[in-house]
Formats: C-alpha cells, structure tokens, sequence
C-alpha cells in the first residue's frame, strides 16, 4: 500500500483478499448445516480452507500461465 | 475421529499469544495443540464410536471425560505441567513446552464454567471446580451436546472470544504471522520447506476460520433447522436433564 492510496481502493483491495475466505465459510457452513458430521472434526474444514483459499487461486494461476 | 470441540479452544490461542509478554518465546503452534489436547483424547469415549456395528462409549461420560478413575486428569492444571515439561525434557523447546502448558490451562480453566467441571489441583484434590454458566451435556450425544451449548450461555462464551479476535484482528494478518509467530516457532521454518509461506499464512489462520465457521453453523443448524430454545439463565439450559441425575458415582 501506498501513501497516496485512495480508502476505496484499500477497501476494495481488502475485500478482494477476503473474498476467498468467505467463499469457503459459505461452502463450510453450508455443509455443516446439512452435515454436522462434517464439523466434528477440524481436518476436512482446513482442508477445504486450504484448497479454497491457497490451492484453487494457485492451480488457476499456474494454469493461467 | 470424530470429536466435539467448542470454538473457545479454537481461537483462545490467538489472543493469548498475542498479550504474552513481549520477551516471552511461545509457539502458537504449541498453544492451540495445547488448548486442543485436553478433549483429543477423551471425547471421542465421552461420545462413543462404532467399529463395524460395535459401539465403545464410556459407561459414565460425564464421569469419565472430567473425574478420577477416569481421564478428568487431563482437565487438570498439573497435566498441563506435565506435558509442557515432558515436551521440553524430549525436545528441549521451551517455546513448545511453555505453550502447551499455557494452551492446556486455558482449555482447563474454560472448561470450569460448566456444570461437570473440571478437577483444577488433581492430584492434589479430586474436587471438581465448576461455576456452572451452562449445562454440561457431554452425556446425552454429540448432536445434543452441540445442541444445548449453542442454546446456552456456551454460544455467549464462544462469541466473546470470536470477539476478541476481531478486536485483536492484526493476529490474523501476514505482517503478524511474518513478525510475531513464525520467528518463535521452528516448525514453520521447517514446513518453509515444503510449503510456501501464502499456504503456511491460511493454515495459521485456519483454527479462527474453523472456530468462526463453527460457532455460524452450530447456531443455524440448532435454530433455524431444529427448534432447541434458547436459554441464556446461568446454568441453562433447562430443557437439557441435569448429568447428575443421569451420573452413576462409583462410589
């Protein structure tokens, strides 16, 4: 970030950062509402967190390139 | 293995390294698993598992999971020294052995607003120490359980440190986890190996996102899917029968 950077466009750069996480606590929750099998145990939320947030954007970047 | 944990022990970990003195060396690492230990072990017999149609499931739950015979010692104030000190005698990693001792005293300590309690000073006394704030349901099942903690002031307790957090939030951002958590740990030094440090970033973060996810979706699937009725008075809720009714004392 700059000095000089507008408050819109941190904002903006903010929620492009969270978008993913909240994108995979849509899925979690949603699954977990269904299924709260699914939250006993903290393994298959990191894991979907992971793919989410870190291994998704990473395999369309490689791809990208 | 399945097991029920509260958000509580998922997030405590955060703010508590945070408002560690600055010259202190903790883990975060160590904490959480520390602040995970006490029920990793002992909640899966408090709830039961099936293996190929068997059921193995403590005869007394609540007695087992928090008194003595029993595995209430792991909810005790000297298993948290006993593991920091045996991990520190094995690895020679005082910020592994302190953190566990510390994430263990704060699982322990939380653990003493129930209505079961917790024995404190075993084995010094097998006293349990419990403020009662909400009913301990551990016996009834796991559903139940989550159930009647998200009716109660259980839910409060968990957004209080859900709270925390956010108030505490530069925990959760990479300047922190670059300044604050990897330095003091070797193990993310030694993951760095393997895993870049976007992956090492969203790991650390992902206790919070699975405590907050949690503690969402436990209250939309015991209030909006099911109809459980709330009960904030101390001790609730009622609609949940008192484990000491249920409890059959060896003694």
């Amino acid at each position: 970030m700059t000095g000089h950077e507008p408050a819109t466009d941190t904002l903006r750069r903010n929620l492009r950062a969270l978008l993913p996480y909240l994108v995979a606590a849509a899925i979690f929750i949603g699954i977990g509402v269904i299924q709260p099998r699914f939250m006993l145990n903290w393994s298959p939320g990191v894991g979907l967190l992971l793919g989410v947030v870190w291994g998704g954007p990473e395999i369309w970047r490689r791809w990208r390139s | 293995m399945a097991l029920l944990s509260w958000a509580t022990h998922d997030v405590e970990p955060y703010v508590i390294q945070r408002h560690l003195p600055a010259g202190w060396r903790v883990s975060f690492l160590a904490i959480l698993i520390g602040s995970w230990g006490p029920d990793i072990f002992t909640k899966w017999f408090v709830y039961g598992v099936n293996f190929g149609g068997a059921s193995i499931r403590a005869s007394d739950p609540a007695h087992f999971h928090r008194s003595w015979p029993g595995a209430g010692f792991t909810h005790s104030l000297a298993f948290g020294v006993a593991v920091g000190l045996l991990c520190y005698l094995i690895t020679r990693s005082r910020a592994w052995g302190i953190g566990l001792m510390i994430g263990i005293w704060a699982h322990v300590l939380s653990d003493t607003l129930d209505t079961n309690g917790v024995m404190l000073f075993f084995p010094l006394s097998l006293a349990r120490v419990h403020l009662d704030a909400w009913q301990y349901a551990g016996e009834t099942s796991r559903f139940m359980d989550g159930a009647a903690y998200f009716s109660s002031l259980g839910f409060v307790w968990d957004g209080f440190w859900l709270c925390m957090v956010l108030i505490n939030r530069q925990v959760l951002t990479l300047s922190y986890f670059r300044e604050s958590v990897l330095p003091r740990d070797g193990v993310w030094k030694f993951t760095g190996r393997f895993i870049p440090e976007s992956a090492q970033v969203v790991l650390y973060r992902g206790a919070f996102f699975y405590g907050a996810c949690r503690w969402t979706a436990w209250l939309i699937w015991a209030h909006v899917l099911h109809s459980y009725a709330f009960d904030l008075s101390w001790g609730g809720p009622s609609w949940v029968p008192p484990f000491a009714a249920l409890l059959v004392h060896p003694f």
